[in-house]
């Protein structure tokens, strides 16, 4: 097992195409073939949040449409000539995005939850990362590791990735085992295996896990993003865990752990209908439900004077940390915000010595961009004067950077798990109600490709948006003690 | 013991009344469930275990390079992959040199375009590979034409021969293993192995001729993998044909199969590899090398039919479950390679007699067929995932399915019918071409080994066991 795919994220990565041997050749999950495509209707219209649904009946709890969402491009973009994706929400409350990548006769199957290590209990931290592990400890429908395994012996990869805001089960499987795997996670999340041996496996798994150090103290970016839930080691393996009674962790997990939280994402060489109808078949006997959205943070409001101030132990004043929203349009705008910065040159007034290094935490729910300022002058000074350049919006070194991201995006977003992960990890919200659109969606909307298009650029006023000082914190030391700051 | 003679006696009794039994009425043979025919779905998924490619356009230009364009529409990545054909051609020092600087100069030129140039290794061929963003593709031409149309390739030459030659580290025991191994296996052929001092001796003239010489648009070929069709680049094409060409008269197949595969080799006479006298001497290679002592072990397997091919590919793929083999198919011929680890074993020849015998034994095993099954499935399905996550470069695909076709129009479909074949394929017909011909102890095959890295206590060690042979 390795680790693997950014600084955010665990991963439990198995590459099972070389030299090491097959596995056991019993041991291989049956083949089981899938039942008939539901003829229960998929509905992409939602009802209201909260509203008991009838029996049977699909249903989606209502998110307001977001300013980037569906009304970017209007709904007659959406011809045979735009890259699309279905993006709907099952009876049972799971949402569906389903991608055509019709390159390799390869799958990318990304099941994803909004929970993170952020949900952890105060009591009990590092439970979401440990519990991620225990579901690959097999339950009713899967024998401990089958999931992996079916997966290998195929000759396909899998990796577990889990961070402070989701939970990732991710396949990249040959096009034979994509109804294999569909069942696989149709499955994952019933009646897990509750056994004291079985907790101590993934408890062992979890605890050589690596973790990464943080750029930033875990209390600041829990202060920035008004989550309390944030400030702390979200891979730690306590004693209060390795003490934890069965008959709770199933409670625990049930609580979290839900296809109402989750979101399955398939890129396949089929037609998104067809991956619709084989995803039906094996969610049918689902219970209908409504979903569940991730809690809304509480971010800080700026303070008074627009910039507010956070005290710091160790902070010098130089350090400049902005909250973002979890929409891949104001990422990809960060990002390209960010190497421009990166890249100016510093007015004649600022000195040579003068520096701004800027950088992307980008985290499913809780993004976070971090900008440094070094130098002689005021680094507040230092900071407005580049956003100010920052904001030209004329400039060529902002509209190469974006032309860069655009076209590393692109080539990114090419393949079938990059897309299937990009989807999976930032989505826009779930789809407003459409006349025409049947669950269809620009592809490009949904990865926030669009918002680097040329005119779409122009058109929103993103990158003032997300590197408005007034939403900025200044990570600032505390003040002296009274009777310590005088030196002689 | 008496009485124990007296307990016994019933039982026999008894075990004999059942055989008798049986002996009058026999039970209805049944086949064995490990054997079982393959379940539909199995049959049909080895179609999906392939790419299914468009017809791709084949041209051979003016200057006689063979294009072959794969276009997929909207692909935002390009591949363009040009495949030279090492036999016959400069020494290995030559060729990493020649291969050096014309990687250096594009991506010198086009890195700044998103583009990353890199060589790659096929059997007895050099692959100068560009992967490119779809708009740059017509610039990257432009350069491709450039650089090999370059009147004095020199400088750039002589500065790759000093990178190489600053680059170069201690060698993996492992490959140089198989580097000697493959040069006694295949003596014409480039090893690939690199000899610092030979790199370091190269002239400017030899480099020169040696660019010129494996640079000739009459034996190259090249495959594009491209977002946009043949037609949109035309222009470009044609000053590629126009601008870089071939020196002096050459007479070469119009077919890239035929230019690229090896030229047919003779097995040779079946040596067996045991303890004694009359076996292939075990050749120490005298290069200091790190990663502890090896031993390499192999022969060359005459693969002229496409099931001979697949038998070889699914044999590696049971055999790999137990021990390091490698295999590389080059349409009739295949290189078979064992690579035997000597580090951490206090007795190399007892580890050494360990390997051939379960090579034997291996060799001489019949795989149930859901065995064969789970091989092929394992092995072709992490062939597409392999591609996938290395960028979905539909030019590296073809180059493998070079290797298995028979003619430039089997090229197309062979990475399918190899599928087919390998799901398809008997369990008995696997069992009787693969032995003899891979028991090491059968002087069916011509066996020859290596050994490399290991220190001088190991080699004292296989002194008075094995016939060693030290290289010069």
């Amino acid at each position: 097992m390795s680790c693997a795919f950014g600084p955010w994220c665990s991963a439990l990565a198995i590459w099972f195409a070389g030299a090491t041997a097959a596995g056991d050749p019993g041991s291989a999950e049956p083949a089981v073939a899938p039942p008939p495509p539901s003829s229960s209707p998929v509905e992409p219209e939602p009802t209201s949040q909260g509203s008991t649904p009838p029996s049977g009946v699909p249903v989606e709890s209502t998110p307001a449409p977001e300013p980037h969402d569906t009304e970017s491009l209007p709904a007659s973009d959406v011809t045979a000539d735009v890259p699309v994706a279905l993006d709907v929400v099952l009876g049972c409350g799971l949402r569906l995005v389903a991608a055509q990548d019709d390159t390799l006769p390869v799958a990318a199957v990304v099941l994803a939850l909004d929970v993170g290590t952020a949900d952890d209990p105060p009591e009990l931290p590092g439970l979401v990362h440990a519990l991620a592990y225990h579901l690959l400890e097999g339950n009713r429908e899967l024998a401990p590791g089958a999931s992996l395994r079916a997966v290998h012996d195929a000759g396909g990869v899998a990796h577990l990735a889990t961070s402070a805001g989701q939970v990732r089960f991710e396949s990249l499987v040959p096009l034979p085992l994509l109804s294999e795997v569909l069942r696989i996670e149709s499955v994952r999340l019933r009646a897990p295996t509750l056994h004291p041996e079985r907790w101590e496996k993934a408890l062992t798994w979890a605890s050589r896990d690596t973790r990464p150090p943080s750029p930033l103290p875990v209390e600041v970016l829990a202060e920035v993003h008004g989550s309390p839930g944030l400030a702390h080691d979200g891979r730690i393996v306590s004693q209060e865990l390795l003490r934890l009674p069965m008959d709770r962790l199933g409670p625990l997990l049930a609580e979290r752990f839900r296809y109402e939280r989750a979101t399955l994402v398939v890129v396949a060489p089929q037609s998104p209908v067809a991956t619709l109808a084989t995803v039906q078949g094996w969610f049918a006997d689902l219970p209908a439900s409504t979903r569940i959205r991730p809690e809304p943070l509480g971010a800080p409001a700026p303070g008074a004077a627009g910039l507010r101030e956070l005290e710091v132990p160790a902070a010098n004043g130089s350090t400049f940390v902005w909250p973002l929203a979890p929409d891949p349009a104001i990422l990809h705008v960060a990002r390209v915000g960010c190497r421009t910065l990166n890249r100016m040159r510093p007015p004649a007034d600022e000195g040579k010595s003068s520096v701004v290094r800027c950088m992307l935490l980008p985290d499913p729910r809780f993004p976070t961009l971090v900008v440094k300022v070094e130098g002689k002058n005021d680094p507040e000074v230092t900071l407005r004067s580049r956003l100010q350049q920052l904001h030209d919006a004329e400039q060529p070194l902002l509209d190469r950077q974006r032309k860069l991201v655009a076209r590393d995006l692109e080539r990114e977003l090419d393949r079938p798990l990059p897309l299937a992960r990009q989807l999976a990890t930032h989505l826009p919200p779930s789809p407003a109600p459409t006349s025409d659109g049947a669950g269809m969606r620009p592809l490009a909307l949904l990865t926030g490709a669009a918002a680097l298009l040329p005119e779409v650029w122009r058109a929103e006023p993103l990158l003032a948006e997300v590197f408005d000082p007034a939403r900025a914190t200044r990570l600032v030391p505390p003040p002296d003690p009274p009777g310590e700051s005088a030196t002689p | 013991m008496k009485r124990r003679r007296r307990g016994v006696s019933p039982f026999l009794l008894a075990l004999c009344a059942v055989a008798a039994a049986c002996k009058k009425s026999p039970l209805p043979v049944t086949p064995p469930v490990w054997d079982e025919a393959p379940h539909t779905e199995e049959e049909r998924d080895s179609g999906e275990l392939a790419p299914a490619w468009p017809a791709p356009t084949r041209q051979t230009a003016q200057n006689g390079l063979v294009q072959w364009w794969l276009h997929e529409p909207g692909a935002a990545t390009s591949h363009v992959r040009l495949l030279l054909p090492l036999h016959d051609g400069p020494s290995s020092e030559t060729v990493v040199v020649v291969a050096e600087a014309a990687r250096y100069e594009l991506q010198r030129r086009l890195g700044g375009r998103g583009v990353t140039a890199v060589v790659e290794h096929g059997p007895s061929r050099l692959e100068l590979v560009l992967h490119t963003p779809t708009s740059a593709l017509p610039a990257v031409l432009e350069r491709l034409a450039a650089t090999l149309a370059t009147e004095d390739p020199s400088p750039g030459l002589v500065a790759a021969q000093k990178r190489l030659a600053a680059a170069r580290g201690l060698v993996d025991s492992t490959e140089l293993a198989i580097a000697t191994l493959v040069a006694q296996l295949l003596p014409e052929a480039p090893s690939g192995f690199v000899d610092p001092a030979a790199l370091a001796d190269l002239g400017r003239g030899a480099l020169v001729s040696g660019w010129q010489r494996l640079l000739d648009p009459r034996l190259a070929v090249l495959f594009v993998h491209a977002g946009t069709p043949v037609e949109t680049h035309a222009g470009a094409l044609q000053r590629l044909e126009e601008r870089w060409r071939g020196r002096g008269r050459g007479d070469t197949p119009d077919s890239a199969v035929a230019r690229l595969r090896p030229p047919p080799v003779a097995p040779g006479a079946g040596r067996a590899l045991h303890a004694g006298t009359n076996a292939p001497p075990l050749r120490v290679a005298s290069t200091p090398a790190v990663g502890g002592g090896v031993i390499a072990l192999g022969c060359l397997l005459p693969t002229p039919r496409p099931e001979d091919r697949t038998y070889a590919r699914l044999a590696q793929r049971i055999v790999q479950e137990e021990l390091d083999v490698r295999l590389t198919i080059a349409g009739d011929h295949a290189l078979w390679i064992v690579v035997v680890p000597l580090s951490g074993t206090k007795n190399a020849d007892a580890e050494l007699e360990r390997a051939l015998d379960h090579l034997g034994r291996l060799s001489k095993l019949r795989q149930p067929r859901q065995r064969l099954i789970q091989a092929a499935q394992l092995w072709l399905g992490a062939r597409m995932v392999r591609a996938s996550l290395g960028g979905e470069d539909w030019t590296a695909l073809w180059s493998e399915s070079l290797d298995l076709a028979d003619s430039d129009e089997a090229i197309q479909h062979a990475l399918g019918r190899d599928a087919r074949r390998m799901i398809g394929v008997d369990p008995d017909a696997l069992a009787t071409w693969q032995h003899p011909r891979l028991d090491p102890r059968a002087a069916v095959s011509a066996w020859q080994w290596v050994v490399a890295g290991a220190p001088p206590r190991v080699l004292e060690g296989l002194q008075p066991t094995y016939t060693l042979e030290r290289e010069r």
